[in-house]
């Protein structure tokens, strides 16, 4: 099922999808079996979902939360300036950080530049971007918790990946 | 001198992927005892039919992997691991291990913790290219369907 | 003179007082909507502790910025919303301090709930309402920041997907594909809530 389809079911189910294209999801309702049940999977996930709203609570005494705040609030209002002394404050800051703030932009396009150079020069220098796609075809799934990075890479199918088969594996083995 | 004996009865597959290799990469990673930090790579194959005695090479997937896969949002019941290969890469340096005919992983390692992660396909065409840091308790995996309602994985490790 | 018995005055009241300066009126407040404030922020951040400071910072702002509250919405719905910028600048700073991008992962996950078998049995036949919110609480914790933070804004707070986008500054379209992609994953990760055939 397209992706496009897929999202209008859900639209459907969220009551956003627009007038004008209702009538062509419950027709399609009414004659795919996939989409039904894609449709009731999403259902009952967010039924689910949101019974299990409301059940949290503060790890916390009433006594000790409450004393958290009360003590920030407290202390902001000790510790906070005068307003015509904050003005005065951050006029000060400005003054002094706008212009180093234009001599830290020159000089980082300087290093920049530079750096460039020596890469087109043969250098070594490596973009500092952390994760980098040079097939557009791969999708990518993150699991910060368990730290696992997925790549699915047979999008589009045509790859050689998409045609790799057991017989091919076992016949290397 | 296990590979040499072993070459004699490879297929044509097996001998390209080799030659792509020997051409490519500075070092193969045969016995994986080269000097620099140790990955490993695993090839598993998936499903969600049974597995007969059809298929006796099939190894059940060791547990740190399987509860890796078992987290993810991935439809297949069953993870077998086709073949299990340990090699070394040096800091700064580059390797390269088979996996099958149509598949070579190759590793090259940047400033740590980070590598250059490039999946080759048959002959040697890069299917994908992935830059990203990788402290040991990471697993990348690459993924593509396969045949039926089959797929295949390829994880990549550290290990030291 | 006598004592005002807070626990029996409506919210519109204690913010009236609240914003006179009343410091009585707003610890009652607190301790009226507390537990949702801290839900949205443990929803969002999955970290008792933050959740806490976060919480408790949102309150603070409340404090803070009463006297722009002007009725226009219910005051824990206010509240809600300053809790909720609070955790997306958290999250926004951790992210800046991660190695990769949560937007740019995001964005390609579409290969992998195309996988996802469609999960047909109702998670909640089987299970005790205990035993459904904790393996729910835990898929939550399994979704990526910025998946979880759709489907929390869309469930819980019933944001419409043009509102999620402004408040994540993304397109529409971001929001509805994240908000599919966290509903997949959630149903993928309850699969083995399955009634016993």
């Amino acid at each position: 099922m397209k992706e496009e389809i897929q999202l209008k079911l859900q639209a459907y189910l969220d009551g956003e999808l627009p007038a004008g294209e209702v009538k062509t999801v419950v027709d399609l309702l009414a004659g795919d079996a996939e989409a039904r049940e894609l449709l009731a999977e999403l259902t009952n996930t967010r039924n689910a979902i949101t019974a299990h709203a409301g059940e949290i609570t503060v790890p916390a005494t009433r006594e000790f939360y409450w004393s958290g705040i009360r003590r920030e609030i407290e202390r902001q209002e000790k510790t906070a300036p005068a307003p015509a002394q904050s003005a005065s404050l951050f006029g000060m800051l400005r003054r002094l950080l706008v212009p180093a703030s234009g001599v830290a932009a020159v000089l980082l396009a300087v290093v920049l530049a530079g750096r460039q150079f020596a890469a087109s020069e043969g250098g070594t220098f490596r973009e500092e971007v952390e994760t980098t796609f040079e097939d557009s075809g791969a999708f990518t799934y993150r699991d910060y918790s368990s730290g696992t990075t997925l790549v699915w890479v047979d999008y589009p199918a045509e790859n050689d990946f998409a045609e790799m088969d057991l017989e091919d594996i076992l016949e290397f083995n | 001198m296990k590979l040499m004996s072993r070459l004699t009865v490879l297929p044509a597959g097996w001998l390209s992927a080799l030659f792509f290799l020997s051409v490519s990469f500075p070092a193969i990673a045969g016995d994986g005892k080269g000097k620099g930090d140790r990955f490993e790579a695993q090839l598993i194959w998936v499903t969600n039919g049974a597995v007969t005695n059809k298929e006796p090479k099939l190894k059940p997937v060791d547990p740190e992997v399987q509860k890796k896969l078992d987290e993810l949002p991935l439809k297949w019941k069953s993870y077998y691991m086709v073949k299990r290969q340990s090699f070394s890469v040096p800091k700064g340096g580059t390797n390269a291990v088979v996996m099958s005919d149509k598949c070579t992983v190759e590793l090259k390692r940047l400033d740590e913790p980070k590598v250059e992660v490039t999946l080759h396909g048959k002959n040697g065409n890069v299917c994908s290219k992935r830059t990203q840091p990788f402290p040991k308790a990471e697993i990348l995996i690459f993924s593509g369907k396969s045949a039926g309602d089959t797929a295949w994985l390829v994880t990549l490790k550290r290990i030291d | 003179m006598a004592e005002i018995e807070y626990s029996s005055t409506p919210d519109e009241a204690l913010v009236k007082g609240a914003q006179r300066g009343d410091m009585g009126s707003f610890e009652e407040l607190v301790a009226r909507h507390r537990d949702k404030i801290y839900a949205r922020a443990y929803t969002m951040m999955r970290n008792e502790d933050e959740a806490v400071d976060l919480s408790q910072e949102a309150w603070v702002k409340g404090w803070q910025r009463l006297a722009q509250f002007q009725g226009e919405s219910s005051f824990t719905t206010w509240m809600t919303r300053i809790v909720i910028n609070l955790c997306l600048d958290q999250l926004r700073k951790k992210k800046r301090q991660r190695a990769e991008s949560i937007e740019e992962m995001d964005e390609e996950s579409g290969g992998v709930e195309r996988q996802m078998p469609i999960v047909t049995v109702n998670p909640t036949e089987r299970l005790e309402r205990a035993e459904l919110r904790a393996r729910i609480d835990k898929a939550l914790g399994q979704l990526s920041e910025a998946h979880r933070t759709v489907l929390v804004l869309h469930e819980f707070e019933h944001m419409e997907y043009k509102t999620i986008a402004k408040t994540m500054n993304c397109s529409i379209g971001t929001v509805m594909s994240r908000l599919f992609y966290a509903r997949r994953r959630m149903a993928s990760l309850l699969q083995d809530l399955k009634k016993p055939d």
